[in-house]
């Protein structure tokens, strides 16, 4: 969380030739980037460890990491949380595109959610992720992006992933069986990362406190 | 990137896009969104399959990135740059294709990315035209601001977006700001695209490589916060700078670098006209002509380019190289075949020129001789004429044209036209003979090759292998165009096929669709009787099907429905008619095109000439114009100008104003394509190339991105018609000279040499006679040595047969003819004999003569009249009352009953001088149409406007000349309403003043006649053209009763006759920034009084008016927040193109005059104030001007304060006393 708070510099070079005032700048930026609200805090906390499983766990790379900016109230965005590049058994490489639900209590709806968002977004808001993923792959890799080419411009459809992040005692294996009734009518290609973990509201606020510490 | 990775991308990016799958739904995206588009889901595709739109959405994104990419770092290395640009249409078409389904992406993505592709394809009209599309929606919501700015770069709105941007570059109120990355990337963004259109408004290359950068740090702080949609459109944007600065006319025209006039040319094509989108960039066209040597060279060129391929730009930078190359006083010569063509060309050449320096005149019409052309054509620099104006030019003025350095000649394949094909050519000799330095440009769409190969050898000689240098080719086209066929009637099944034929060139199959036009029930009860009546639309009538399809087709744009004859075409517009009616009966929504009722100038005409309760008239108040032969040529005038300005959703035309005009649409739909021949009376089907010259015609640049041709096919014959055009698609014109053609049949036997004197010099007058009718002796001998009378005129009696010989050796016939082909010897004794016997009559009544366009014996007889009646018409011509005018009118309308040139007079059995006195009295034409004969009230209109608007002002004009000769009264010298006469017929009007009215753009008889009772007296044409600029466009309305668009068109033409003195002068900026011009605090209410309170040194805001319809340039100014008044047009129209571009400029005030307040208090006092002006900041790195010759960073203090002028009054325009000297 706290490699994904530091800026690039990006900004410093924008702020170049964009006259506004650095230090209002700055702090808007980084205010921006910490979620205030216990909610969005969650939300976040877990972007942040379902990106770290996808490359810890199944060697994925993350060059995408998507936090909540909306432009306005009125043109929310569209896309998944999380755009990761992954090379499989076979060598090729392909973008998985993740939703995640981080929850504290029980919640019946969550994966359904996740699975809704992830078919909406497959029917319309994967061009530009996918265009912006071949731009990050492109700068930094161009063996990896011409694989990635191949694969994204043939038929293959993409990947999707929920990562399912929930307190031990909220968590029920019913959650399961309710995605797979869904997942029979729209089919996606698509894995479910379901992790239980104790206490995980207070992780989620442990975390932040060394964030803002670091920061 | 290497060589290798640019290789590799190409290989996968080509294996991609010929994948079988991708093709196959890559074109059902294409066929479902085009069946969308028309029938509101009421279709099903025969060869529809499962897809998915999201697959094809994705596929399409990677390929796009790649293409882009390719385009920005892959150089030209492994694939020719025309597969690439193939691809990105491909990827282009795909992209708006999802836009229209909303399927797949989010439709304004798909749509910007749609617009993206287009721009990298070289399709910038399509570009452009997606943008603004996405601006217009985005009006109603969707969309933020990053897209809209970069929809504004996309459609070159490049003044505005700099506006814009300024906005979002500044200082936000922080506390307001929702989200700070995405605002900081929206203001680099700004910054970035606002210095780029900076490149494209000055040509300053400066900082283009410091905005790329920029965008790509937007570009990446954007994609780190998730705003993919917008960091993709960022960097889409990034890979288009390259391409499109390649492409831009500052690269284009690279060599007219450092050339003041070109450099003012390129930032007024930048800025655009009328606030419209920049022409920033050169087409694939227009870069072929300049690689051609349009523009490095004198030499004489033949260009073929398809219609609407941007001839027009091509005309502009060729007259522009005459102009910028010649001497003060060089003229170039715009030669277009019909009236409609001269209106359009002069309209498109008044948007440039006039903010040159240079006059643009344009005259139209026959041989009517109208003084006032003689001093429009000896002020201006370009005329726009028809070729039958030019003639008459030679024929009475042959010093008019003394230094006319280009001869431009549209349309030039209608050299082998039968009617009017020998007059152009004689035309086209006489000027080469007579100008053998001038370039001459002929430009067609459909010459076929072996034509341009001898229109090279006939009028390139100079540019070696044989004139085959001077060829420019190019099939580039800005739209797609389509061609489908409609099965009708209908399958027994009732539904009929529309079966979209496939293209190789851009991989798309055919595609059949049934369902799209199928027989509806219109229930309704009766208002009247109650009864309920089910009438259904379209029957199996081939008419009703082609008024549903063009009901349908008018939802995507303008819709031309060609029926070969008149009767069908009244037909069709009927049941177009009918259709609607049925639906409002219905209870079912009439689109709101078909409702509109407004007050065209078409359906004023309309009810002018055939009456209020004609169909015509009608038709046109439900939006459904019907244009053919048969109408008054006023009226198609009037139908043309306002189908061109989109004024009407269908237009419904017969087959020969179609071809000559120039009325683009979107969708052709062809009912018939057999018309009937006059000669044999047989149907025949029209030819390949006149076809296809037609469609070429669908799919307006920057207003569509395709255009679709729709065959009805109803039978057999249609079949056959419609296998023929697609077979011959892409055929060709070969021109043969007509008099060579004469030549081989008087070889072959088939005519005598007696038809062949009477068809060199008695070529059709009227555009009516059939060629092959036979000519008496009589005849013949009566109108003998009618070219040869030119010659003479030009040459004087003393060139005698050798300026025949050069003229006959100067013609496609000579070109065409082998080496020592005996039958140019022939066409030259022929003329020579005619020569001999014009010279017999005298040099001046040979001149006199010549310049009536008559023939000899037509002369011959007026001045019979003339001598016989010496002493009444002396008195009528020095006369000058309206009584004597009419008079005169009366006698030439009498003999032109005695012209065989003027048919018009044989079909009007009523009392002439009762016409006369009507017309000039500003009766309406439908109440004169009582003595027209037969014809019914269609036919008695034409009959009228053909003796009001063509023979009437010919006679008259002959008569005059005629009678001057004969009576020895200098013409000159003649009292102005009879001078003037020819003019006042012509438009129907009772003063000369009147008829300027009318030439300057107004529409209205009436309002023309109540502006000739206000306008000072005796200030000639300039004096009134400036009198008339300076009113604005409320005036006009109110105190005038001009009507709507009559402000324009006066801007524009009086534009023509007052070009910008500064400019033309060749002034610096720094002398200009020294005039001090005046302002006139009339702007607003309280202007008066603040102007009244401000001191000298107080600052003025400059600020420019675009939506200010009487001036394109105005300058605004402000004190103290109230608007003061307009700057003088002068230094406005200097002025603005550089405020446009970049160029900033602050103002206070110098003097302020307020004598005449003080003198005369209230609203009748005027308060004039000088305005100092300088730069704002020479050297500031974002103005993004070039250094202006003569410009300084402040204006040097004259040593005293100037006096105000005078001028100033009303909107800042001069005193028609100033103009007059000015222009004068």
């Amino acid at each position: 969380m706290a490699e994904s708070t530091a800026d690039s510099g990006m900004i410093s070079d924008i702020l170049h030739a964009i006259p506004w005032d650095r230090r209002v700048v700055a702090s808007s930026m980084i205010g921006d980037r910490q979620p205030r609200g216990q909610r969005r805090q969650k939300g976040r906390f877990g972007d942040v460890m379902h990106a770290a499983m996808l490359e810890q766990f199944d060697g994925m790379a993350v060059p995408v990491r998507r936090h909540r900016y909306d432009p306005s109230p009125d043109a929310p965005m569209h896309g998944t949380d999380i755009v990761a590049l992954e090379r499989n058994a076979g060598g090729r490489e392909r973008l998985v595109y993740a939703e995640t639900k981080l929850r504290t209590g029980a919640d019946y709806g969550a994966l359904p959610d996740a699975y809704n968002q992830l078919a909406e977004a497959s029917r319309h808001a994967i061009p530009a992720q996918l265009a912006v993923g071949l731009a990050h792959v492109y700068k930094g890799d161009r063996d990896a992006f011409m694989r990635l080419l191949r694969a994204a411009s043939g038929p293959i459809p993409a990947h999707f992933r929920i990562g399912a992040i929930f307190e031990k005692s909220a968590w029920s294996a019913a959650y399961l069986d309710r995605l797979g009734d869904i997942h029979k009518v729209h089919g996606l290609d698509m894995a479910v990362d379901a992790v239980r973990i104790e206490d995980l509201a207070a992780l989620a606020s442990e975390s932040y406190r060394r964030v803002a510490a670091h920061v | 990137m290497s060589e290798s990775t640019s290789k590799t991308m190409y290989e996968e990016l080509a294996r991609t896009m010929a994948e079988p799958s991708f093709l196959e739904d890559a074109c059902r995206v294409d066929s479902k969104s085009l069946l969308k588009d028309i029938s509101a889901g009421g279709h099903r595709t025969e060869d529809g399959g499962a897809f998915s739109e999201a697959l094809v959405a994705r596929r399409a994104a990677a390929l796009s990135f790649v293409v882009s990419t390719l385009s920005a770092e892959g150089g030209e290395i492994a694939d020719p740059p025309d597969t690439r640009r193939r691809h990105a249409a491909r990827l282009a078409r795909i992209w708006e294709g999802l836009a229209k389904l909303g399927e797949g992406a989010p439709r304004r993505y798909a749509l910007l990315n749609a617009s993206c592709a287009y721009e990298l394809a070289g399709y910038q009209a399509n570009a452009a035209c997606l943008a603004r599309s996405f601006l217009e929606s985005e009006r109603n919501g969707g969309g933020n601001e990053l897209q809209r700015i970069a929809a504004m770069f996309l459609a070159r709105r490049f003044v505005e977006l700099r506006q814009e941007c300024a906005g979002l570059v500044g200082e936000p109120d922080y506390d307001s700001v929702d989200s700070m990355p995405y605002r900081l990337g929206l203001a680099a963004a700004a910054r970035s695209l606002s210095d780029i259109a900076g490149f494209f408004l000055s040509g300053s290359r400066d900082g283009i490589d410091v905005a790329a950068d920029l965008l790509r740090s937007a570009e990446g702080l954007l994609a780190s916060r998730g705003f993919y949609e917008e960091s993709a459109l960022l960097y889409g944007l990034r890979c288009l700078i390259g391409p499109m600065t390649a492409r831009s006319t500052w690269r284009a025209l690279e060599c007219k670098r450092g050339r003041p006039l070109w450099e003012r040319y390129m930032m007024l094509l930048a800025r655009g006209r009328g606030g419209g989108s920049s022409a920033s960039e050169t087409w694939p066209s227009q870069r072929a002509a300049i690689d051609g040597g349009l523009v490095d060279s004198d030499a004489s060129r033949i260009v073929r380019m398809p219609a609407g391929s941007g001839r027009a730009r091509v005309v502009e930078m060729a007259i522009l190289h005459a102009l910028d190359r010649g001497a003060q006083g060089t003229k170039c010569v715009y030669v277009a075949p019909c009236r409609a063509l001269v209106s359009e060309a002069a309209g498109g050449l008044l948007g440039v020129f006039p903010d040159l320096g240079f006059g643009v005149c344009a005259m139209d019409g026959a041989y009517d001789d109208d003084p006032v052309e003689d001093d429009l054509a000896s002020c201006a620099d370009i005329l726009v004429t028809t070729p039958e104006k030019l003639d008459l030019m030679l024929r009475a003025h042959p010093g008019r044209l003394g230094s006319a350095a280009l001869f431009v000649i549209d349309e030039g394949h209608a050299v082998g036209d039968g009617g009017r094909g020998l007059r152009m050519e004689m035309l086209l000799a006489r000027l080469r003979s007579r100008y053998p330095a001038s370039r001459f440009i002929v430009m067609s769409a459909v010459l076929s090759d072996e034509s341009m190969r001898e229109f090279a050898g006939w009028l390139c000689e100079k540019c070696g292998e044989g004139g085959a240098g001077g060829i420019i080719e190019t099939g580039w086209r800005p739209t797609a165009r389509r061609l489908a066929r409609l099965e009708w009637p209908p399958a027994e099944d009732g539904e009929c096929a529309l079966v979209y034929e496939g293209s190789e060139e851009d991989h798309s199959p055919q595609v059949r669709a049934k369902g799209i036009i199928r027989s509806e029930a219109y229930e309704h009860a009766d208002p009247e009787t109650g009864r309920i009546t089910r009438p259904s639309f379209p029957s199996t009538e081939k008419g009703e099907a082609a008024a549903e399809l063009a009901f349908r087709y008018s939802a995507l744009g303008p819709v031309q429905v060609y029926a070969a004859q008149p009767a069908w075409a009244v037909s069709v517009a009927l049941k177009l008619e009918g259709r609607i009616s049925l639906a409002a009966k219905a209870g079912r929504d009439v689109p709101y095109r078909f409702r509109t009722g407004t007050s065209t100038r078409s359906r004023r005409a309309a009810a002018e000439w055939v009456g209020g309760d004609h169909d015509l008239t009608r038709l046109l108040g439900m939006g459904i114009a019907v244009h053919h032969g048969g109408m008054p040529g006023r009226l198609r005038d009037a139908i043309e100008s306002d189908v061109r300005d989109g004024k009407y959703p269908v237009v419904v035309s017969t087959g020969a104003p179609s071809r000559a005009t120039s009325m683009p649409v979107r969708t052709l739909i062809v009912h018939s394509c057999r018309s009937c021949d006059r000669v044999s009376g047989r149907q025949m089907r029209i030819p390949a190339h006149e076809y296809w010259s037609m469609a070429g015609r669908a799919g307006r640049a920057g207003r569509e991105t395709e255009g679709a041709v729709i065959h009805i096919v109803g039978s057999d014959m249609d079949r056959r018609d419609y296998d023929y055009y697609r077979s011959h698609r892409g055929r060709l014109y070969t021109v043969r000279s007509h008099a060579f053609q004469l030549l081989d049949e008087l070889a072959e036997g088939r005519i005598s040499a007696a038809d062949l004197e009477a068809e060199v010099v008695g070529y059709e007058h009227a555009g009516r006679r059939p060629r092959r009718s036979r000519i008496s002796a009589a005849d013949l001998e009566a109108e003998v040595g009618c070219e040869a009378l030119a010659i003479l005129a030009e040459e004087g009696a003393g060139g005698g047969c050798e300026a025949v010989d050069r003229t006959v050796s100067a013609t496609l016939a000579a070109a065409q003819a082998p080496e020592g082909d005996g039958r140019i010897a022939a066409l030259r004794e022929c003329l020579r004999g005619a020569a001999k016997k014009a010279a017999e009559m005298g040099e001046s009544t040979a001149r006199a003569y010549a310049g009536t366009g008559l023939s000899v014996e037509s002369c011959r007889r007026i001045s019979s009249y003339v001598r016989e009646n010496r002493d009444r018409i002396a008195g009528l011509l020095s006369s000058g009352s309206d009584e004597d005018a009419v008079g005169l009118a009366r006698i030439a309308l009498d003999l032109a009953d005695q012209m065989p040139e003027m048919p018009h007079r044989h079909s009007y059995g009523g009392d002439t001088g009762r016409l006369v006195e009507m017309w000039l009295g500003g009766a309406p034409a439908a109440d004169m149409q009582g003595g027209a004969g037969h014809g019914g009230r269609d036919g008695a209109a034409q009959v009228v406007d053909g003796i009001t608007g063509r023979d009437l002002p010919w006679a008259v004009s002959t008569l005059i000349r005629i009678a001057a000769h004969e009576t020895g009264a200098d013409p000159a010298s003649l009292p102005p309403r009879v001078r003037h006469l020819p003019g006042m017929i012509k438009y129907g009007v009772a003063s000369p003043e009147a008829s300027w009215a009318m030439r300057l753009g107004v529409t209205s008889r009436r309002a023309a006649t109540a502006m000739s009772a206000a306008c000072p007296e005796g200030i000639g044409l300039a004096g009134f053209a400036s009198w008339l600029s300076g009113i604005d466009e409320a005036t006009l309305a109110r105190r005038y009763g001009a009507e709507e668009g009559d402000a324009a068109r006066i801007a524009a033409a009086t534009s023509g006759i007052l070009p910008n003195r500064l400019v033309r002068e060749g002034r610096g900026l720094g002398s200009v920034l020294e005039t001090r011009p005046a302002v006139a605090c009339t702007g607003s209410a309280n202007a008066p009084a603040v102007g009244s309170r401000i001191s000298p040194g107080e600052p003025l805001l400059l600020k420019r008016d675009y939506d200010a319809l009487h001036d394109r340039n105005a300058i605004a100014v402000h004190a103290r927040g109230t608007l003061l008044g307009y700057m003088d047009r002068g230094a406005a129209g200097y002025l603005a193109p550089l405020i446009d571009c970049g160029t900033a400029i602050e103002a206070e005030a110098a003097a302020v005059d307020d004598s005449d307040a003080r003198r005369e208090p209230g609203y009748n006092g005027i308060v004039r104030i000088g305005v100092r002006m300088r730069l704002a900041a020479a050297d500031r790195p974002d103005a993004g001007c070039p250094a202006q010759p003569g410009a300084t960073a402040g204006a040097a203090e004259p040593e005293s304060e100037p006096p105000l002028a005078a001028g100033g009054a009303g909107l800042g325009a001069p005193t028609p006393v100033a103009a007059q000297a000015r222009d004068r």
